[in-house]
């Protein structure tokens, strides 16, 4: 049997593209808000795909009530120019966002890295790998190259964040939430700075990263680079 | 107290700043003791020099008396024409002031200032047509005598034994911007009279015998001198004020005195304005309206005096106080004036009798920390002046025919009812009649008048009906005695109905003027527009004047035509020219004025916070009030127009920003819908055809398929492209700055393009140590990614883009440049034009992405330079935070 997915879009054109490109899944479509609610409390899908843009609720208002109950991912779709927006969507508990236009193999790879955290809880004995970079969460050791590479304190709890939720956004705020604890606030220029540490330790150019990405008013996002 | 004093005077800073900004003229006088000293010499001589320096220079007027080596000099200028008048059927030559300001040379000549125009002109004086040039930023040379100065005029006269007619007032003077002393030995000038270099023939004989003597020119020398010198302080003082320098004018003295309506009131103004320049000081000139009325020949003299206080350089104060002593002083310490200008009075014998206290004394009593100045009136200059005022003093008031024949009506009723009664009461008795007589008269006449009556029925009494009769002698003492009596009775009676009466009229003026103003801040409430403010305006002054009164408005916004917007005065075709010179010049002008006066109304400015709103006409033919009466009512009103012209002013500009807040509300929503409309069919579009080429597998339909998905991707750039700059057009562009890194800001634009980018070497260079830029991310990547598309769609495949980043004190700055062809040579900048397309055959496009991303970076408080340097260059400039 297949999956199910529940795509929540008023429109028409995007629900059909959907519902032929994601194949391999059954797809629900939903024009509203208030509809998309009722069919994922019906339906319990694998995963849902939200437009922010709904003509009767408020994106984050859709989210808010789905978390109440519903704890699979659920990707947001939105236009540009809208960071406060996918910002509130992301902090209300949205696992990923991505921007119209799309591309679908984007969108798939999205799903997929979305899927697997859910799936499968990242324990500290894992190691992450991804391009030239290794982290041994075990042994709390970091190899660039294959080349050790030392990090401070801050620096490491700020890779080990970003590990947990690789390929995924992570806003400022849930990195000083969860770096610095609930009383960082709104100090974003330290995390700026911090970021800028890490990537001077495990980019190959720093100063144009290929792993440590920033997704601009919003915030960050360890890429994960498959294995060749 | 002694900091506020130091800090520069803003106005005079303003003032000065005006002076450089304002594109009026500069003014430089040549000014000498005596003709013939080489004033026009001296003039011609600069203008050479100017002419020389690339300056263009006209000769507006020159007078060169016949002398050759001043003829000689004005070769080689350009000269305009003189223009040809007619005044009484003979020709005149005047200066052509409308040829001058038409060529609008950089500099004008324009010797002799003090001239006075032929009638007909448009201004009576040289000075005035100097002014209206300097008005129109065109700077003038000109020449003049000492003697010509107004405040210099008496003391002249006395010297020299002579009278001078033509007058410069002070105050034109002293905005002159150079003045130049042309100085010579007296013995010199006169070697060079005798010569003949001065005047001709037997013209110079008398000019030499009346007033070219050795003591004469002596004094007039000192004279000139010393004014140059004061100017030459006063320039000191004036750039010492202006930049603060400490201890100056810490106790710049302040003078006051009173302008009235007598011709010693002249003599004092130019007293007070020696004291004051010689003081280093200011004055201003108070007129106490007390309310008494003045007759025809009071308000001209008044208002000449008035006149004179301009022309002095003094600043007039009009207060309303029945007690002139209290208004003086009033002023004075709300002027923080230091010291009080006062004539010796000239008081009549009967005002002593009646016990009016001198105003000097209690002015001296009730000064407390002021000065009191007194000043003797100077007999001579005036002599004739006074004497008819001292003739007119005894009577206060002039006698009409009407009152005249009133009071001998009284007379012979009186005497009348005497005669009769005389045979059955006595002669004591037809006293009381006559006292009677007196009274009654008194109700009716003016204090001239009832004092002749007085006077006349007491003789009448005496001679008629106290024996002897027919004899001006009294036998008896006890008739002396009540002869007397009459007469004290008669004469206190007269005088106090007198008073009785003038206080009765002044509470009836001051009602009237209350409801003057009554009625028309009621109409200028109840205005709902201009027209109607207007139109209030005219209809409360022509109530007040009593003559037909029109507003006159410009036809339009900064025209220089004018029409009548209210009442009911008719102005004619040629007043119309008039009216619009006062409104351009905003002074009055036309009848009774000195501008213009050939006009059949007087025209006044209505000047609104400073600026002229419109002109009044007032037909001065009927008009019962002076210029000065009808400017302070115009002035009233003024002030209670501007108030509703102003509240009139917001009411409009807050319908406009309604307009404008609902005109942002629909542009907001109509750009929504268009930008969702058109993007997302695009968005579908891009979708489907990246999942087919995700899918296909057969070579054509992947190669089909990527047409489609490469149009759409280009119609999506140019819709964003399109809505960009309406965004940027609509002018609701808010940028949302915070701080990013410069790395971000490339990287993110440099991903989405790397299939464009496919063919090209990129090199990045950034700092990434640098501050961070305080910025918009989503506009300045916008910017970054137009600049690099426009970079590879116009350099060849191959070539080699560098994006490089630092900062400087106050920027951060990124720099986008290639190898490539470059921009277009002689103004790289034209790039940034809308629809501006280097090759448009070549490369499609609308032209707008580099137009845009200047307009996104520049709403940040950035810059976007362009540049050749081996290629384009681009340089994108960032705020830092400041912190």
């Amino acid at each position: 049997m297949k999956d199910r997915v529940v795509v929540i879009d008023d429109e028409a054109q995007l629900r059909r593209l959907l519902r032929v490109a994601l194949a391999d899944v059954e797809v629900l479509e939903a024009s509203t808000g208030s509809d998309g609610i009722v069919l994922a409390a019906q339906r319990q899908p694998a995963y849902i795909l939200l437009d922010l843009g709904l003509p009767d609720m408020d994106g984050k208002e859709v989210l808010l009530r789905l978390r109440e109950w519903y704890h699979r991912p659920i990707i947001v779709l939105s236009v540009r120019n809208t960071e406060a927006q996918i910002v509130a969507a992301l902090d209300a508990g949205a696992d990923d966002y991505l921007t119209k236009p799309f591309q679908i193999g984007e969108l798939k790879a999205r799903i997929r890295v979305a899927l697997r955290n859910y799936g499968s809880d990242l324990s500290d004995s894992a190691a992450f790998v991804s391009g030239h970079l290794r982290v041994d969460l075990a042994k709390r050791e970091v190899l660039v190259n294959k080349v050790e590479t030392r990090l401070t304190v801050t620096e490491y709890d700020l890779l080990k964040t970003l590990i947990r939720y690789a390929g995924r956004v992570v806003t400022h705020q849930q990195l000083l939430r969860e770096v610095w604890g609930p009383n960082a606030g709104e100090q974003t220029h330290y995390l700026r700075v911090y970021i800028n540490h890490l990537r001077q330790k495990i980019e190959l150019t720093p100063q144009c990263p290929r792993l440590l990405i920033t997704e601009p008013g919003v915030g960050y996002r360890l890429i994960v680079v498959p294995d060749r | 107290m002694t900091e506020e004093r130091d800090r520069p005077d803003p106005d005079k800073l303003l003032r000065v700043v005006e002076q450089s900004e304002k594109r009026r003229g500069q003014l430089r006088v040549f000014i000498g003791m005596a003709a013939g000293v080489g004033k026009t010499y001296a003039m011609l001589k600069a203008a050479h020099q100017l002419q020389q320096e690339g300056v263009t220079v006209l000769v507006g007027v020159v007078e060169t008396h016949g002398r050759a080596e001043t003829a000689a000099l004005i070769e080689g200028l350009k000269t305009q024409p003189l223009a040809q008048r007619e005044y009484r059927d003979l020709p005149f030559q005047e200066m052509d002031l409308d040829g001058i300001l038409d060529a609008h040379p950089e500099v004008v000549l324009v010797d002799e200032l003090a001239h006075t125009n032929i009638p007909g002109s448009r201004h009576e004086k040289r000075y005035q047509d100097v002014e209206e040039l300097l008005a129109a930023g065109i700077s003038v040379y000109t020449t003049m005598n000492i003697q010509h100065l107004e405040s210099r005029k008496a003391l002249v006269e006395e010297l020299a034994e002579i009278r001078v007619h033509e007058t410069v007032p002070d105050a034109f003077l002293e905005q002159a911007d150079e003045i130049n002393l042309i100085d010579i030995d007296p013995d010199a000038l006169i070697r060079r009279m005798d010569l003949g270099n001065i005047y001709n023939g037997s013209k110079r004989d008398i000019a030499k015998e009346n007033f070219f003597t050795k003591v004469n020119l002596t004094a007039l020398r000192e004279l000139v001198l010393r004014f140059a010198a004061g100017h030459v302080e006063k320039n000191l003082l004036d750039e010492k004020r202006l930049f603060g320098t400490k201890k100056t004018f810490k106790d710049a003295p302040r003078l006051e005195v009173a302008v009235f309506a007598s011709p010693f009131s002249e003599s004092l103004l130019r007293w007070t304005k020696l004291i004051a320049e010689s003081m280093g000081g200011t004055w201003i000139a108070v007129y106490i309206d007390d309310g008494a009325p003045l007759s025809a020949e009071e308000k001209n003299l008044l208002s000449k005096n008035i006149l004179l206080v301009g022309a002095l350089g003094g600043e007039l104060v009009t207060t309303v106080d029945a007690d002139p002593v209290s208004g003086l002083l009033r002023i004075a310490r709300q002027h923080n004036v230091n010291m009080i200008v006062v004539g010796k009075s000239q008081r009549s014998p009967l005002s002593i009798l009646f016990g009016r206290k001198n105003v000097t004394t209690r002015l001296l009593k009730e000064s407390g920390e002021i000065d009191v100045c007194v000043i003797s009136a100077n007999k001579r200059l005036s002599w004739k002046k006074t004497q008819k005022a001292s003739i007119e003093e005894s009577l206060r008031e002039p006698f009409p025919l009407r009152h005249a024949g009133m009071m001998f009506a009284f007379l012979c009723a009186t005497w009348f009812v005497n005669s009769f009664l005389l045979h059955f009461a006595g002669y004591w008795a037809s006293g009381f009649v006559f006292l009677l007589g007196v009274f009654l008269g008194s109700l009716v006449l003016n204090r001239a008048a009832t004092f002749s009556l007085a006077l006349l029925s007491g003789i009448v009494w005496n001679f008629f009906f106290i024996p002897p009769l027919y004899t001006v002698a009294i036998s008896k003492p006890e008739d002396v005695m009540m002869f007397i009596a009459f007469f004290v009775v008669a004469l206190v009676m007269g005088t106090l109905t007198h008073k009785l009466r003038l206080q009765e009229r002044r509470v009836l003026q001051r009602e009237e003027r209350a409801q003057t103003l009554f009625r028309v801040t009621r109409h200028l409430s109840a205005a709902k527009s201009k027209a109607e403010i207007f139109s209030a305006i005219a209809d409360a002054l022509s109530a007040s004047l009593q003559v037909p009164v029109a507003v006159l408005v410009p036809t339009h916004a900064g025209g220089a035509k004018i029409r009548i917007e209210a009442g009911t005065f008719k102005v004619n075709e040629k007043d119309m020219a008039v009216a619009a010179w006062v409104f351009s010049n905003a002074k009055p002008a036309g009848r009774n004025t000195e501008t213009l006066r050939n006009a059949e109304g007087t025209y006044f400015p209505l000047l609104v916070n400073g600026r002229p709103e419109a002109v009044v006409a007032v037909e001065p033919s009927r008009a019962r009030h002076s210029r000065q009466e009808i400017e302070n009512l115009i002035e009233t009103f003024c002030q209670q127009a501007s108030v509703a012209l102003e509240r009139e002013d917001f009411r409009a500009r807050s319908i406009d920003t309604e307009v404008l807040r609902r005109t942002q509300q629909l542009y907001h929503a109509l750009f929504d819908s268009v930008s969702h409309e058109l993007k997302t069919p695009l968005s579908a579009i891009h979708g489907a055809t990246s999942a087919l080429l995700d899918e296909l597998q057969d070579h054509r339909m992947r190669e089909l398929a990527g047409i489609v998905s490469e149009s759409s991707d280009r119609l999506l750039q140019t819709v964003d492209n399109i809505l960009n700059m309406s965004r940027v057009e609509s002018g609701v562009l808010r940028p949302n700055l915070e701080t990013h890194d410069c790395a971000d800001l490339v990287n993110g634009p440099l991903r989405e393009l790397e299939s464009d980018l496919a063919h090209h070497t990129i090199i990045t260079n950034i700092n990434t140590d640098m501050a961070p830029a305080y910025c918009d991310i989503g506009l300045t990547q916008v910017a970054i990614r137009n600049i690099l598309r426009n970079a590879a769609r116009y350099t060849p495949p191959g070539s080699t883009i560098s994006i490089a980043s630092w900062e400087n004190s106050s920027f951060a700055v990124v720099e986008i440049r290639d190898n490539g062809p470059g921009l277009p040579l002689e103004d790289p900048s034209r790039v940034f034009n809308k629809f501006y397309r280097a090759a448009p055959e070549r490369t499609g496009g609308l032209g707008l992405g580099l137009s845009i991303a200047r307009h996104f970076i520049e709403v940040q408080d950035g810059k976007l330079e362009a540049e050749n340097h081996a290629g384009a260059v681009f340089r994108i400039f960032l705020r830092k935070r400041v912190t």
